[in-house]
């Protein structure tokens, strides 16, 4: 395939998308059948941004991410040193905690909390209430938005700054220890500002990932009436008539927010890459915490406890309670309080089974296609000469600073547009995972291919083989695990997309994560919660299907 | 087969790797590219694989133009039966050593008979008899480089390119290894094209050494020739001359001044006048003694700062009285070694000065 044609493809995939929110915010209609919506320039759109709502949904939208970054780098970095850098008890169980709940969508989370913690109802509550102490909790509270999103992207802080805590060259800090530094000095001296890198790009990355995300924010926020940038969209577009161009303008905002932080991001990672990692075997040194070792692992099974355990519960509890509303949680434990029947139901039902059809097929997809793309890109990029090779690149790399639902957008847009006849049917939303998940996809691909050495590739050719020949006798078979894995983090992240598919589902093509969404909004609890306990066990089964096959589970970051 | 380049120019952006490059290889000779690195000396080995494409010139292996700017003519890398031997050797790590060596051959849709055959062959003419099903990730720096020296020959390559062979080794096998690529070449009457920023290793493997600089060759000739009249000082320099010092004419005939210090040196060369010329001596040449010597120039005084003991020789740097510091290389032959702060007496032979240009024009 020429680079023009894979440019062509990058064209109608990611710039045709932003070009159509990009227009629609300058003009006074939407793009429709026929039409890219152009018709007459204005700026009236941008007039919603004065309005009492935008300055309160942008205000809500920075404080939350800020904060919610804070508290996710605290719990994050505080695993991720347990895990990797001291001597506590069973670190693999510690591992194990910081990234478990990757496999929990946000959307499941924001779900159970609100069974846990919904001001009069919530389980908790009931708890509390049952000892006499009153209702004590609620979670839709901007603190508790904040929390629930800090749970949920605590992993991604565990996961960059644990690989670079593992990395550190131990010859580094026993230098200092060497010359003289204390425990203390060696941390604050050596330790901490070599991963300050990891930290900080890992602090940004949360903060443009609780920006722009929608399912925490409209569970959460919405009923305690928070409302963030991406809600606000929401609203726009499902008001009756959809006020898209105010949307649009909206969606621009938002996205310049997010360019701004992620240019930021790849500043700090690119000018403090510390090379700490040498070709030799390391082990890293194991500090020893003394008594700190019984506080850490409280700490780390604590987190657990919120993150997995106590939603876990929650779910299994709507699922299985018989009467729909508790009041008091002695009825729990009632004859017949308790039974399977909702459970089976759901299994049986054949939204689920649609629904957990169209997820499947749609997450392997989006894997499969998703990840040739991204290889067939980072070999251009990488192992050839082509002119435009960089620009490919940075087309690859955009919809990382492009908010998920805002791309849900433009692609609606797009595909409305375009004649073919692709909009809704289930295509459209590969296509559409597929677009937004190209940085993940290219990352992990190219990250993979730079570690096999060019030469090794070469040297096929020259001794007579074509090119295609030597990348599948040499590179292909020795990316293996690279390629795997970035095969799993897409079909992972396929599974739990759902902003970007609440434009571009139909009926017909309902995902896991929409029909959740759809029975919460509903009220329709204790299907949504049955339906989120099996949605976790395809993500599961998946996760363990996949790992057969020689992935890894933690290589590399979600958006 | 004979190799041939011709004005050779390849760029990176906007900037000459490769610049007018012209080269010519005898049949089942050797020549050595050797300079620093980012000379340009792997980009034009690169050129010859078709791993690079100039922007300009002509390169013909045998009777075959692979390569011409003029006439639009460039055969892929794998239709050029050229072998290459890579400084990372390239051995793939996921296949046994009968894959590594076999590929070749199966590329070229060998019968299995004859595919065996070759590569006991080759394994045998590298000294890896029965490694065959050895993986390949299991093998020594050295074994690696039999490998990949083992699947380049099995193919019978018009040319083969080595790049850097030896820089991944210890000294000794270093040592062992070249003596042996230099045999296996003669006995195969092979082609071979080094590259190589070793000095040494390049005397000891080459018919012909292209020496490069900047993209340019610089100087090309006989490892005799090249190592007796560099070009230039920077040439010198590259050699493992170390006593280089700015020169000016003085007026007197057959002798020159120190531009930075008063001492006057006698030569026999006295052609070279300006500001960019320098007197080399080979500290082998350097002559140290206690006491003063008879010869009527070249008498210097001066005082031993640091005397290093290498073996079979000691190497002295010397601080001139009123001069440089100079470095000589002595052998234990000649005496008991002078230690740290001895006065001794320092002399070299008119003929062993060599007035070069600082750069090649």
């Amino acid at each position: 395939m020429p680079t023009w044609l894979m440019l062509a493809l990058l064209a109608i995939l990611i710039l045709m998308p932003v070009a159509l929110i990009l227009i629609s915010a300058f003009s006074s209609s939407t793009p429709r059948p026929g039409s890219i919506g152009l018709s007459g320039l204005t700026l009236e759109n941008f007039k919603i941004l004065s309005s009492h709502q935008s300055v309160t949904a942008l205000t809500n939208s920075l404080v939350v991410a800020t904060s919610a970054s804070v508290l996710a780098m605290f719990i994050g970095g505080t695993l991720a040193f347990l895990a990797a850098r001291t001597n506590i008890w069973g670190k693999a169980v510690i591992y194990f905690i910081g990234i478990a709940p990757m496999f929990l969508p946000s959307l499941v989370g924001a779900l159970a909390w609100s069974l846990l913690a919904g001001p009069a109802t919530g389980y908790l509550n009931l708890l509390t209430r049952g000892i006499g102490l009153g209702n004590l909790f609620n979670v839709y509270t901007m603190p508790g938005l904040i929390f629930v999103l800090a749970l949920y992207y605590a992993p991604y802080a565990f996961l960059l700054i644990h690989g670079a805590m593992t990395l550190m060259n131990p010859d580094l800090e026993e230098a200092a220890s060497v010359h003289g530094g204390s425990l203390g000095k060696i941390l604050s001296t050596v330790t901490f500002p070599l991963v300050t890198p990891a930290i900080l790009g890992s602090g940004v990355l949360i903060f443009a990932l609780t920006m722009e995300n929608f399912p925490v924010a409209q569970m959460i926020g919405t009923p305690g009436q928070i409302e963030t940038l991406p809600t606000f969209i929401y609203r726009l577009m499902n008001s009756a008539p959809a006020r898209g161009n105010e949307a649009a303008a909206v969606a621009v905002v938002l996205t310049v927010v997010l360019i701004a932080v992620t240019a930021i991001q790849q500043r700090v990672v690119m000018k403090r890459n510390f090379t700490t990692v040498s070709g030799k075997g390391m082990k890293p040194r194991m500090m020893d915490i003394g008594k700190l070792r019984g506080v850490g692992l409280a700490f780390a099974l604590g987190y657990f406890a919120l993150a997995i355990v106590l939603p876990v519960v929650a779910l299994l509890l709507a699922s299985l309670q018989s009467s729909p509303y508790v009041s008091n949680l002695s009825q729990l434990f009632g004859e017949d309080a308790l039974s399977f029947w909702s459970l089976f139901q759901t299994l049986q039902s054949a939204t689920f089974l649609d629904a957990a059809r169209n997820s499947v097929m749609v997450a392997v997809c989006v894997a499969v296609l998703g990840a040739a793309l991204a290889f067939y890109l980072s070999y251009i990029v990488y192992r050839t000469k082509t002119p435009g090779r960089k620009s490919l690149e940075f087309v690859a790399m955009l919809p990382l600073a492009i908010p998920a639902i805002v791309m849900g957008l433009g692609l609606l847009w797009t595909w409305l547009v375009l004649p073919l006849p692709v909009y809704g049917t289930i295509v459209v939303l590969i296509i559409a995972f597929i677009a937004i998940y190209l940085p993940q996809g290219y990352r992990g691909m190219s990250a993979s291919i730079l570690q096999v050495d060019k030469d090794l590739e070469d040297s096929a050719v020259l001794l007579g083989s074509t090119r295609a020949r030597a990348v599948s006798y040499v590179t292909l078979p020795l990316m293996k695990t690279g390629v795997m894995s970035t095969v799993l983090l897409l079909l992972m992240l396929a599974m739990r997309e759902l902003s970007a598919a609440l434009f571009l589902f139909t009926s017909n093509t309902r995902l896991l994560a929409i029909v959740v969404f759809d029975n919460y909004d509903n009220g329709a609890l204790r299907s949504a919660a049955s339906t989120s306990l099996l949605y976790i066990l395809v993500i599961l089964a998946l996760v363990v299907l996949a790992k057969a096959f020689g992935a890894r589970a933690t290589n590399g970051e979600a958006r | 087969m004979k190799v041939t380049l011709e004005n050779i120019d390849l760029k990176y952006g906007d900037t000459y790797a490769v610049k007018g490059v012209n080269a010519e290889i005898e049949d089942g000779h050797s020549l050595v590219l050797l300079g620093k690195s980012g000379c340009g000396k792997t980009s034009t080995m690169r050129c010859i694989a078709g791993l690079e494409t100039p922007v300009r010139g002509r390169i013909t292996i045998g009777d075959q133009v692979v390569f011409d700017s003029e006439k639009n003519i460039n055969i892929p890398s794998h239709k050029r039966n050229v072998g290459m031997v890579f400084q990372s050797y390239a051995v793939w790590p996921h296949r046994t050593i009968f894959e590594n060596v076999a590929f070749p051959l199966q590329m070229k849709n060998l019968g299995k008979k004859e595919i065996t055959d070759r590569v006991d062959e080759a394994l045998h003419l590298v000294g890896l008899d029965g490694f065959q099903k050895r993986g390949a990730s299991l093998l020594s720096g050295g074994q690696m480089q039999r490998v990949a020296l083992a699947r380049s020959l099995v193919m019978r390559p018009s040319v083969l390119l080595l790049d850097e062979p030896l820089s991944n080794l210890d000294a000794r096998l270093r040592d062992r290894l070249r003596i042996e690529l230099r045999a296996l070449q003669q006995k195969l009457n092979l082609t071979c094209v080094y590259v190589t920023h070793d000095q040494g290793e390049a005397l000891a493997l080459a018919d012909r050494i292209a020496l490069m600089q900047n993209g340019k060759l610089a100087q090309v000739g006989s490892p005799g020739d090249i190592y007796e009249n560099p070009a230039s000082a920077s040439i010198a320099d590259f050699l493992g001359v170390t006593n280089i010092f700015p020169v000016l004419k003085n007026g007197h005939p057959g002798t020159y001044k120190m531009a930075e210090h008063r001492l006057e040196l006698t030569t026999v060369d006295y052609t070279l006048d300006g500001d960019a010329i320098k007197a080399c001596i080979r500290p082998e040449d350097v002559i140290v003694s206690g006491q003063r010597p008879d010869a009527d120039s070249n008498n210097w005084a001066g005082e031993v700062s640091v005397a290093s003991y290498q073996g079979s020789n000691v190497r002295y740097l010397i601080e001139l009285d009123g001069g440089p510091a100079i470095e000589a290389l002595v052998s234990r032959r000649d005496g008991p070694p002078a230690g740290k702060g001895n006065r001794v007496w320092v002399t070299a032979s008119p003929s062993d000065i060599q007035i070069l240009p600082a750069e090649v024009a």
